[in-house]
């Protein structure tokens, strides 16, 4: 029967772990001349290995709590889309002005029934629609202004 | 909006800085390798998966601290080109006088004005609140692996550091290892970064820990008192993150491993 550990029960073993290593690396330093050379590096190496398997835990618990907030991650970047819209709804009332300028012109063009000012002025509102309006929209400006 | 400028800016800081800290974690492996002269290159496989997973975790608070401080920017409504335009086509209308275009042209910037810094502040306080809770998991998460388990790494680093410096020791204590006194300066060195990484990664979770409280409290009301003890929270943090920053570039630019 296998049990996967909990986050903080991989934190907690490999603390226990990094006890260890470092228990036993004091050991074999301090009763050096109880060691061969050998038996020394013999030590050292399962020293080694219990600091690999404490960092080996320690990522698992790590990587436990980063699964814990995936949704929160999704929540977030959802947030931040809906955010750039309305950033985009913000810019879009500038341009409106702008949009409000070129009918201006156009509405002038026509009170002086200067035609090649008319389309000029009719071409450059349709630019500006371009951006966001639909295209029956367009069309029947197209249809005014040719 | 200035708070939540402020507030953007910072936390787009500091999250900055936990990446180079996560990007330590999969480099603190392959220092170690080393310390355990085991051959041929180091798997670091488990550590690279969590900092991808971390990555995630900074790139998307990264991306929504960046789209408050647009929303929160002042240049976000700067339509006056668009209305200096407006203002030359009425001018061109000969039944309109001079004044009266301007008249125009003024009124219509403030009701511009006044739309769009309404939906702005409705808007920027509508998010802020949809987002606190998954804001407070996500900073608290960051903080928290920094604070337990980055730091676990390092003193693991610091062990294997340790003991790989008292087997050189006692060669050279034995054989008369000539080089000894030359790497020993080099293990000292390292063992001092690695404790001013400790320091700072403290403080740069400590700073994690500011920016959710500073966050909790953007969301909160606009009365008096809660605006004191926001401004009160912006100036902290940012007296936090300062020589945070400073050091950060110090103690990770100049190590190479």
């Amino acid at each position: 029967m296998s049990y996967a550990l909990s986050e903080d029960e991989n934190y907690e073993l490999a603390m226990s772990l990094q006890w260890l290593g470092q228990t036993l690396g004091d050991y074999w330093y301090e009763h050096e001349a109880e060691f061969s050379d050998v038996q020394r590096e013999e030590l050292r190496q399962v020293e080694m290995n219990l600091y690999s398997l404490a960092s080996e835990l320690n990522m698992e618990s790590m990587r436990l709590s980063a699964q814990v907030v995936q949704e929160d991650i999704e929540v977030l970047t959802e947030v931040t889309k809906e955010l750039q819209e309305v950033e985009d709804k913000i810019q879009d009332i500038g341009h409106s002005v702008l949009i409000a300028a070129k009918a201006v012109d156009l509405i002038n063009a026509i009170i002086s029934r200067d035609l090649k000012d008319i389309g000029k002025a009719g071409q450059e509102l349709v630019r500006e629609f371009d951006l966001d309006v639909k295209d029956t929209l367009k069309e029947s400006f197209k249809e005014i202004t040719t | 909006m200035s708070e939540v400028s402020s507030f953007a800016k910072n936390t787009q800081a500091v999250i900055k800085d936990t990446d180079t800290i996560m990007k330590d974690i999969p480099a603190s492996c392959q220092r170690v390798h080393f310390y355990t002269q085991k051959l041929g290159k180091a798997q670091c496989q488990k550590q690279d998966e969590v900092y991808t997973k971390f990555l995630n975790i900074t790139r998307v608070l990264s991306a929504y601290s960046a789209q408050l401080d647009v929303l929160a920017s002042d240049e976000l409504i700067d339509a006056s080109q668009n209305f200096d335009s407006l203002e030359a086509s009425l001018n061109e209308n000969e039944k309109l006088k001079p004044e009266e275009a301007k008249a125009i042209v003024s009124l219509s910037e403030l009701l511009a004005s006044s739309l769009t810094q309404g939906k702005r502040e409705d808007q920027l306080s509508y998010y802020l609140y949809e987002a606190d809770e998954s804001v407070q998991k996500l900073l608290h998460t960051l903080s928290k692996a920094i604070k337990r388990n980055y730091l676990f790494e390092l003193n693991t680093e610091r062990a294997q550091l340790k003991s790989y410096h008292n087997k050189l020791a006692l060669i050279g204590k034995k054989q008369e290892f000539i080089a000894w006194e030359m790497y020993r300066s080099q293990l000292y060195e390292k063992e001092n970064v690695l404790s001013e990484k400790i320091e700072l990664a403290k403080r740069v979770a400590n700073a994690l820990d500011s920016a959710a409280k500073v966050h909790k409290k953007l969301t909160l009301g606009s009365d008096d008192l809660t605006k004191k003890e926001l401004k009160n929270y912006l100036k902290d943090f940012s007296k936090e993150l300062k020589p945070v920053f400073k050091d950060m570039k110090n103690v990770y630019k100049s190590y190479k491993g």
